[in-house]
């Protein structure tokens, strides 16, 4: 009996014993996976939203193109959302295979002074670019496919009297729910905010930031939203002034949501370009990374330090070390992991031997091994960044709704490769084809574009149309 | 008819010429009807008599000649009065009053007694000294004249009447006191005639059982007394039965006759309803114990008396005529309450051969007696105390315990039927239980139904945990375990996360840890059959017809027995528990047919019916940890850690049992090791499945831990009382100590009156919109399983959904059905949602009729549930909701939940332009081609819905498609079509009432007729049992003739 009743106590308490040695104190609990939340547009059936621009009389009349790089005839939806009292109206367009369609966004909300939309595509590889025109230029900037808590404008200016700058920052709630937003402008004449300012949901306001920040050289926007999600817009306008006479233009970039540890900005010039780069932390400063990436060249980095909230304007016209290079693109990194938010403005004056006007767009946060790019005829560009540092990537280039690819080609690790729209035509000065291009790499890269015709500069990300990989994954 | 004598006032009353008076004459009135052997006897008995004035009249009821003969051989002065053209005694008797009879007492006898030589003289004698309408002698046995057989009669208002003494009850002169009865046996009784004659004689349509007590209640309303004399002696045979055909249910009618004939009004205003529920009461038991007869007889004993109202009326105005008493004056002769009810516990419990009866008389003459009332009277008390507020308020709606509806007739129906509405809509069957819960609901009232599922589990466990040990011989043992059941803060944790799961668990367990250890038979309890396989069934089944995951302790239970058998190397009885646990399963699955069909069917079309049983959950469902566990640490409070201290109470037995002890003792904590077990093993992630509510699991370890404490007193009692003192008798005061200590929490848990359940519920905050509006719609509910408002399914780890239809959930959506119909619909587009796939949620979901999605957080909104009770909903799923285009979150409700309402909703039933879903294959064809133009019609629940419906139109239908809807439009049926790729469209036509029915199947019914049929049977049998043990049959008459 004590032997069993031993073996017994034995048993029970070694029962015991495992059970507190092989106890796990937390679980990790498996939920379904979701796609990384990246700014970068991505074509993959989801909805567009466009901050939009201004009605029919105003300095930045917006319209819509849809591109639809599928197969298939789609019939997108466009909800029209206004500044005025009005409910919003919704109206469908059909664009056919590899085909767009403009929308004349302004003519469809007459009474309201800035419009916004929402286009609900169903379908993948369709994306939405929005068109401005004002009397000082054109843009062209594509729409966002995702809201955001927090957006930055890195860059503005608002000498009207002086220089003929202009600033408008677009607030726009896509979704029901009421956004309530705190905005601040980083000038350089000082700080000034707007606490709780609400966008009603569907809705957009515009606020005028030329009078709210007077005469400032350089205004950093940044808009927080304690709820509601929201997706932000600054128009800018160059009208030309003393002693800025010979620089006008119209540009209008969507905010950079979120910011980014690491980003990427695929076409810069070196001539033209100003890279801001805003730390939005309230609190801690950012060592930042500005890495070079130029065809043939390996350079060590230019390091900033930005504090809390601040702004860093780069002018790469002025860094004797790029002085051997024309076109480059480059890749922001925070080293401290926090996010910071970087753009590109490019000014070229008349008078030289480059198209003259503005342009300007913000840092791609994400990568992915398909992109389209839609080709604005031979003026345009595309750029190709492989970011990853140890990688190649075998890259393709074809055009949608075409067997063939234009190009095929390596892109090593840190490397750049820019394809003219001309490759996509007959190669002509004028050629008027506008394909949709459709570039495939075998890991991750980058695609922006630019165009420069007549009159006006535009610079815009091309839009992811395959599996996301945000830039911080790679690093 | 001939004449008697006339009464001769001068004559001597006495053989000795004691006690003078004048002498009354007597006739004695024998009724006979076809008389046996001992009719010789009884004419003997008449003419020895030595009272000196007698005359002899003999009602000859059966005709004919031969009596006369017998008679005359005997008695050759003795009157004989033909009465062939009556029926039955009373009629017979009442020839007297059409006879010529001048004798001023009249002695009524039946043919089948035999008197004392001076039974007659001392019934005169005290007639005369007691001034006593009615006197009767003491009746005894024919053939043993030491066994009593009347003494008088106790009556009832209701007309029912009982023995004096107890059946068989020796005579030894315990009743021989001249006293006051009610009612006096019709088989010798002395009256006045002038009395008799006043008030009608008998009833004559009381032909044989009854007439006695009708007679003496009308004499008593005459102001006459009713005595017994127990010096006269009376030998009565009475084998009436044997001689009549048709006796049985005669009394019951008559009994009702009494009543209705002689009862005042007031008393019959008041006594007639409790008569009726009593009738009811005992046609449910004659019902269960398959005695149809009598069942019969108390139906008949109804209606034999509504097609007699207008006699009854005339009888009534004729005793009128004769009374002379107050009717309160006559009820206070009468027996309180109702000496049936009084008779029948009194009869059974008085045997001493009979378990129970042998049980309460033990209890009552033991020294624990009192120590066992005082317990139970403890334990009451702290229930009651603890639950003041839930008994005062009733549980909020939260969790498992919804709204029962309202009314427990919609709840039957709803149990009636075959279609649930939660989810997308699927055929099954509701828990049994809950149409149980039903019908109780319509008696006692939704309110009290509700508090009884909450608190009732509680008491049925308790009073389980006390019968655990009932046939180890200990009430201390009993009284020990009572407490550590109390103890064990499962019950209380289980009504604070309002758990069905948990308190069903906790009121099965020790049932069915008793029956599985009764079939296993190991000391002490002993072998007995087959009950005890049938006990394991009924447990089994009961629990799942409230809480079908608690079939799963079946397992757990007996796992832990096998195992605890083995290592005490004590394998006795170990075939009987596995044999008893495979038929107990089988029979359970019967007696739950219908549930039990629909996961076969579930099986057999490959669905996911284990979701039945996990609410849910998945695993790792709860990350609990060991030390939680083991300390039945469950709750959203930490419980406190002097829990700890039951420790020595429980393990005493093992370290110190001997015998019997210590093999139960290993027995148990095997039990209490397989059920922490279980959930520490679905916690750490090792089952690939999920598990059901933690509560549940942890049930059979909470017997089992409340029975090792009894165990330990049962150690103390055998092994360590008559050992030495030693280190192991230390552990008792420890132990005791120990438990007081771990007491202390539990008793904590009171302060809120409702063991910390939360006040209120979602009903007053969540801005629903009422269906009768813009029509039917569906609720999404997204959360942990512990907080949403019915058991969900599955959608990721530890989170589940479900959809209940119109406002908040009812009890009828708690339960999981085998069936999930489309469901997976639900789950993709949900799926779609949070992986941020879509952005036009609210049009798919709005195709299947969700109106709202809500996101739950915690168990009752704040500030009933604070912020650190929430499980958060992962931001990410909170991110995507709010990026859907089409979704609006409604600010400003409630901290615990996040609520959605659906912009693009279509009702669930809808009116639609022909031609609404052209071009939609498949839900997700909604985003882009989403349903518009659609009016919300026929709003409600249920199996049947009718309402107007514009001519013209489709009716759209968003559930799951089942051929047993039909729509008839103005009595015409309507043409269904596929619709929307998965829903269902009738076209209307130009009609303009429409009504949508839903015909269960005949299956179904059938499934709930066998499983009625089965549940009958065995309550028959039980009740059989149970009666046949209790010696004696249940509808024993209480008629003395």
């Amino acid at each position: 009996m004590t032997i069993l009743r031993s073996s017994i106590l034995v048993i029970f308490g070694a029962c015991f014993i495992i059970a507190l040695l092989i106890d796990r104190d937390s679980l990790t609990v498996d939920l379904p996976e979701l796609a990384p939340v990246v700014a970068t547009p991505v074509a993959d059936g989801r909805a567009w939203f466009c901050a939009g621009g201004s009605g029919p009389d105003g300095g930045a009349v917006v319209g819509l193109e849809i591109v639809n790089a599928g197969a298939t005839t789609i019939e997108p939806e466009i909800t029209v959302i206004g500044d005025g009292d009005g409910e919003p109206t919704t109206h469908r367009v059909v664009v056919e295979p590899f085909g767009r369609s403009a929308v004349a966004l302004a003519d469809l909300a007459e009474r309201s002074d800035w419009v916004s939309a929402i286009v609900e595509v169903t379908a993948s590889d369709v994306l939405v670019d929005q068109t401005h025109t004002g009397e000082h230029g054109t843009d062209r900037s594509s729409c966002v496919t995702g809201a955001a808590s927090s957006v930055i404008l890195p860059s503005g200016a608002t000498r009207k009297l002086s220089h003929g700058e202009e600033m408008v920052l677009l607030l726009f709630a896509p979704y029901y729910e009421d956004a309530i937003a705190d905005v601040t402008f980083d000038a350089n004449v000082g700080v000034d905010s707007l606490e709780a300012l609400v966008v009603p949901g569907r809705r957009v306001v515009a606020v005028d930031v030329t009078n709210e920040v007077t005469v400032a050289s350089r205004v950093s926007t940044s808009v927080e939203v304690d709820s509601g999600l929201i997706v932000a817009s600054r128009v800018q306008i160059r009208s030309g002034g003393e002693p800025w006479e010979n620089l006008r233009g119209l540009s209008v970039m969507p905010g950079v949501a979120n910011g980014a540890a690491v980003s990427v900005l695929p076409a810069l010039q070196r001539d033209s370009d100003l890279l801001s780069v805003t730390n939005p932390n309230p609190t801690q400063r950012a060592e930042v990374d500005v890495e070079i990436i130029a065809e043939g060249i390996v350079m060590y980095p230019i390091e900033l330090t930005i504090r809390a909230g601040r702004t860093v304007v780069v002018d790469l016209s002025s860094d004797e070390r790029l002085s051997t290079l024309s076109d480059l693109s480059v890749v922001v990194r925070s080293l401290s992991g926090s996010s910071v938010a970087a753009m590109v403005e490019r000014r070229v004056p008349s008078g030289g031997e480059d198209v003259p006007g503005v342009a300007s767009m913000g840092a791609l946060d994400a990568a992915s091994t398909r992109w389209l790019a839609p080709v604005e005829g031979s003026g345009g560009s595309i750029s190709i960044v492989n970011p990853s540092s140890t990688t190649t990537a075998g890259v393709t280039v074809g055009s949608a709704g075409k067997v063939d690819a234009h190009e095929t080609f390596d892109l090593g690790p840190r490397q750049r490769r820019v394809i003219q729209g001309s490759r996509f035509g007959d190669g002509s000065q004028l050629d008027l084809e506008r394909p949709i291009a459709v570039i495939e790499a075998t890991s991750p890269v980058v695609v922006g574009r630019e165009y420069a015709g007549a009159t006006s500069r535009h610079l815009l990300a091309g839009i992811i149309a395959g599996p996301i990989t945000a830039l911080v994954d790679l690093y | 008819m001939g004449a008697t004598d006339d009464v001769d006032t001068n004559a001597e009353a006495g053989p000795n010429g004691q006690g003078r008076a004048v002498t009354p004459l007597v006739t004695v009135v024998v009724v006979a009807h076809e008389p046996g052997d001992w009719f010789s006897a009884t004419l003997d008995s008449l003419v020895t008599q030595d009272y000196p004035r007698l005359n002899l009249l003999v009602v000859d009821a059966s005709g004919g000649d031969q009596l006369a003969g017998r008679v005359r051989e005997v008695t050759p002065h003795a009157s004989i009065v033909n009465a062939a053209d009556t029926r039955g005694f009373a009629e017979a008797a009442n020839v007297v009053l059409e006879t010529e009879i001048n004798s001023p007492l009249l002695l009524i006898c039946h043919d089948d007694v035999a008197l004392a030589p001076d039974a007659v003289r001392m019934l005169v004698t005290e007639s005369l000294r007691s001034n006593a309408g009615i006197i009767g002698p003491k009746l005894v046995d024919w053939e043993n004249p030491h066994r009593l057989q009347h003494v008088g009669l106790t009556v009832d208002r209701f007309g029912d009447a009982v023995d004096v003494v107890e059946p068989g009850e020796l005579d030894q002169q315990q009743y021989d006191t001249v006293t006051d009865v009610f009612a006096i046996p019709s088989a010798c009784l002395l009256i006045h005639r002038k009395l008799f004659e006043a008030i009608g004689g008998f009833d004559p349509l009381m032909a044989h059982r009854g007439e006695d007590v009708d007679l003496c209640w009308r004499a008593q309303l005459a102001g006459a007394r009713v005595m017994v004399a127990p010096d006269a002696v009376v030998r009565h045979r009475q084998r009436i039965a044997d001689r009549v055909d048709s006796l049985a249910g005669i009394g019951y009618r008559h009994r009702l006759r009494t009543m209705l004939v002689n009862s005042s009004r007031t008393a019959l205003v008041i006594g007639l309803p409790i008569m009726m529920l009593l009738t009811l009461g005992e046609g449910i038991v004659a019902l269960f114990a398959l005695r149809l007869g009598h069942l019969r007889n108390l139906v008949v004993g109804w209606t034999w008396n509504f097609t007699r109202l207008g006699e009854i009326r005339r009888r009534r105005q004729f005793t009128r005529g004769s009374i002379t008493a107050a009717h309160r004056d006559v009820r206070a002769l009468q027996a309180l309450g109702s000496v049936r009810i009084n008779a029948f516990v009194r009869n059974r419990v008085g045997r001493g051969d009979s378990r129970l009866a042998a049980g309460i008389v033990s209890v009552m003459r033991t020294g624990t007696t009192r120590f066992v009332l005082l317990t139970w009277a403890v334990v009451a008390l702290f229930v009651l105390f603890g639950s003041r507020g839930l008994i005062a308020d009733g549980p909020a709606e939260v969790g498992d315990f919804a709204t029962l509806g309202d009314s427990g007739a919609d709840l039957v129906t709803n149990w009636w039927g075959s279609w649930h509405d939660r989810d997308l809509g699927s055929r099954g069957t509701l828990a049994s239980g809950l149409g149980l819960a039903g019908f109780a609901a319509m008696v006692f009232g939704v309110g009290v139904v509700r508090t009884l599922l909450v608190l009732g589990p509680v008491l049925v466990g308790l009073v389980g945990i006390w019968w655990l040990l009932a046939d180890i011989g200990s009430r201390r043992a009993q009284m020990a375990a009572l407490g550590g059941y109390v103890i064990v803060p499962l019950a209380w944790i289980s009504v604070a996360s309002a758990s069905n799961s948990g308190l069903v668990g906790f009121a099965v367990a020790p049932f069915l840890l008793r029956a599985l250890l009764r079939v296993q038979a190991a000391a002490p309890f002993g072998r007995t059959k087959p009950l005890p396989l049938l006990g394991v069934a009924v447990v089994v089944a009961l629990g799942a017809m409230f809480a079908p995951a608690s079939a799963l302790l079946l397992a757990i239970v007996a796992a832990g027995l096998m195992v605890g058998s083995i290592v005490a190397v004590a394998a006795a009885g170990l075939h009987r528990l596995v044999l008893g646990t495979v038929v107990g399963a089988v029979v359970a699955a019967l007696l739950v047919l219908p549930q039990t069909l629909d996961v076969v069917r579930g099986l057999v079309d490959g669905k996911d019916v284990w979701a039945v049983f996990t609410d849910g959950r998945s695993a790792p469902h709860s990350g609990l940890g060991v030390v939680e566990i083991v300390r039945f640490d469950i709750g959203r409070d930490t419980y406190s850690p002097l829990g700890w201290f039951l420790a020595p109470a429980v393990i005493l037995s093992l370290i110190a049992g001997r015998s019997w002890r210590f093999d139960l003792s290993v027995r148990l904590w095997a039990v209490a090791l397989c059920s922490w077990g279980s959930l520490f093993a679905a916690s750490q992630g090792w089952l690939s499945f999920g598990f059901p509510d933690p509560a549940l699991l942890l049930a059979p370890a909470a017997a089992a831990v409340a029975g090792l404490c009894g165990l330990g007193v049962a150690t103390f009692e055998h092994d360590l009382r008559p050992a030495r003192f030693g280190l192991r008798q230390i552990v008792v005061p420890v132990a005791l100590v120990g438990a007081v200590v771990a007491a202390l929490p539990t008793v904590y848990l009171t302060h809120s009156g409702r063991w910390d359940l939360p006040k209120a519920g979602f009903a007053d905050i969540v801005p629903f919109e009422d269906p009768a509006v813009a029509g039917s719609y569906r609720v999404v509910w997204i959360g942990h399983p512990d907080v949403l408002p019915a058991n969900g399914r599955e959608l990721a780890a530890g989170m589940a959904y479900v959809a209940t239809m119109d406002q908040l959930p009812s009890i009828v959506d708690r339960d999981v059905p085998s069936d999930p119909g489309d469901v997976a619909l639900l789950l993709d587009v949900i799926g779609e949602v949070i992986t941020g796939e879509t952005q036009s949620a609210g049009r798919l979901l709005g195709g299947l009729g969700i109106r709202y999605v809500v996101l739950v957080e915690r168990l009752a909104p704040a500030p009933f549930s604070p912020d650190d009770h929430a499980v958060k909903t992962p931001p990410a799923w909170i991110a995507a909701l709010g990026q859907q285009l089409d979704l609006r979150r409604l600010a400003g409700i409630n901290n615990a939940i996040h609520v959605y309402e659906n912009t693009e909703w279509t009702s669930v039933r809808s009116a639609a332009a022909v031609g609404f879903d052209d071009g939609v294959e498949s839900i997700d064809d909604l985003a882009s081609s989403p349903l518009s133009g659609t009016a919300g019609v026929l709003f409600g629940r249920g199996d049947r819905i009718t309402g107007p419906i514009p001519p013209g139109t489709d009716l759209f239908v968003a559930q799951t498609p089942d051929e047993g809807w039909s729509l008839q439009v103005d009595g015409v049926t309507a043409v269904a079509r596929p619709a929307a790729g998965w829903a269902t469209a009738y076209l209307v036509g130009t009609g303009s009432q429409a009504e949508l029915t839903y015909a269960a199947g005949v299956e179904h019914r059938l499934s709930i007729g066998l499983q009625l049929l089965g549940w009958f049977v065995l309550l028959s049998m039980g009740i059989r049992h149970l009666l046949y043990r209790l010696s004696g049959p249940v509808m024993r008459s209480a008629s003395t003739t």
